[in-house]
């Protein structure tokens, strides 16, 4: 059984270039793994994913896409990957849905009672992530398996 | 973008299902460009105004009767919606006006054609000249329009223009007000560039007018009262209206290759 968090999702989305900014940015732009998600979703043949869902995931993959490159009109491009992203993720049917749990106090404790000196901060998974963690939890299935770039979970993956 | 027999069907059913004259019919699909909804009739300038030599060509239908009639030694035609337009209207309503207008958007449109739909030709003609300027004894009124929306939007659009949006509403409220300036400055600088000396604009694209009497009576205002509290559907809604009008062969579209060359 394999999830995917949110933020995997999103990167697995390639964005077409509206014509009036090709000349800057390319034809298509995608995240950096893209490629590597893209592989991985053509071995499955069902992926689970949790909802619902965050604004801030794609506000920081709207973000994240760009790159820090500058043009004018950027505000419209940043509209334009939103669009895209948010069709994107309304296109996902096939997916098999997990809830988050709220009730997700155990986790947390779990994590506060097991630090490790991450980078990030805060230093332990934030309350969506323990959502996650709980509502895996309680979902019936085998063999689970979760797909994140988020440090939160590579840094607790033994915990986990 | 509503077909040919949706307009019609639209403005005769707002009209209270007749509208007795060519011109006054003109006057009344032409209205709803003035709320940026795509038509699929096209319209040009002559001395009456916007004219679609469509409409004017038209015969019954389905959906609306013609009828002829003379009066004071001349013949008009009068325009009724039958019970298939009326049901076609209702679905237009529902269906397509509620995806391209926002809910006040829609109650004014409404009243609007309403009120155009009652009137004479005369009347409804200098309703519309005055409303969209195109008259060149209304230059200077057009100018002012065109300076004064581009200065709105410009004041609008310079305490975002190097902020990174936090919020997914801001993305939609920046988008739309940076679209709505980069828009300003191509009417002001390009499609309007030298109009003082112009004479009338046989060969108009309407879409320039409608496009700045929408951005000064309906746009900002409506940004403006969207800076403390923006709703992210609503702001949506403007936003893919006010790209889609320009869609079909406009040149400030983002589907022109051209176009980061045309607004520097």
């Amino acid at each position: 059984m394999i999830a995917f968090d949110e933020c995997s999702i999103l990167h697995m989305y390639k964005f077409k270039v509206p014509e009036a900014y090709v000349k800057i940015y390319g034809e298509e732009i995608t995240f950096k793994n893209h490629k590597q998600l893209t592989i991985l979703m053509g071995k499955i043949k069902k992926p689970y994913r949790f909802v619902p869902g965050l604004g801030n995931n794609v506000h920081k993959a709207i973000f994240e896409l760009i790159g820090g490159q500058t043009s004018m009109m950027a505000n419209v491009f940043a509209k334009e990957i939103k669009n895209g992203l948010q069709d994107f993720l309304k296109g996902l049917k096939e997916w098999e849905e997990i809830s988050r749990n709220k009730d997700c106090e155990d986790v947390q404790t779990i994590f506060e009672d097991n630090k490790q000196p991450l980078k990030k901060e805060p230093k332990i998974p934030e309350k969506e992530d323990c959502e996650i963690i709980a509502g895996y939890r309680d979902y019936e299935g085998t063999n689970k398996i979760l797909i994140s770039e988020d440090e939160h979970f590579w840094g607790y993956k033994r915990l986990i | 973008m509503l077909a040919k027999n949706e307009a019609i069907s639209l403005v005769l059913f707002l009209g209270k299902g007749t509208i007795n004259s060519t011109v006054t019919l003109q006057k009344s699909v032409a209205r709803l460009l003035s709320y940026l909804i795509p038509l699929e009739y096209e319209f040009k300038l002559n001395k009456y105004g916007s004219d679609c030599k469509e409409i004017r060509d038209m015969s019954s239908t389905e959906w609306y009767d013609l009828e002829p009639y003379t009066w004071k030694g001349g013949t008009g035609r009068k325009y009724q919606i039958t019970e298939k337009g009326r049901q076609l209207a209702e679905e237009v309503l529902q269906y397509k006006v509620t995806k391209l207008l926002t809910v006040e958007e829609t109650e004014l449109m409404k009243e609007e054609i309403e009120d155009v739909a009652s009137m004479s030709a005369d009347e409804a003609s200098k309703d519309e000249h005055e409303k969209l300027l195109v008259d060149k004894e209304d230059r200077h009124k057009l100018i002012y329009r065109i300076n004064n929306v581009h200065i709105e939007l410009l004041d609008l659009h310079e305490p975002i223009k190097n902020t990174e949006p936090k919020t997914l509403e801001e993305i939609d409220l920046y988008a739309l007000i940076e679209y709505a300036y980069y828009l300003s400055k191509f009417i002001k600088e390009i499609r309007f560039k030298g109009i003082e000396q112009t004479g009338y604009d046989f060969e108009a694209d309407m879409r320039d007018y409608y496009y700045i009497e929408y951005l000064e009576t309906k746009l900002i205002p409506e940004i403006k009262l969207s800076l403390k509290n923006p709703d992210e559907k609503k702001l949506s809604k403007l936003y893919s209206k006010l790209k889609a009008f320009g869609d079909e062969g406009y040149k400030f579209s983002l589907k022109n290759p051209e176009l980061m060359k045309l607004i520097q």
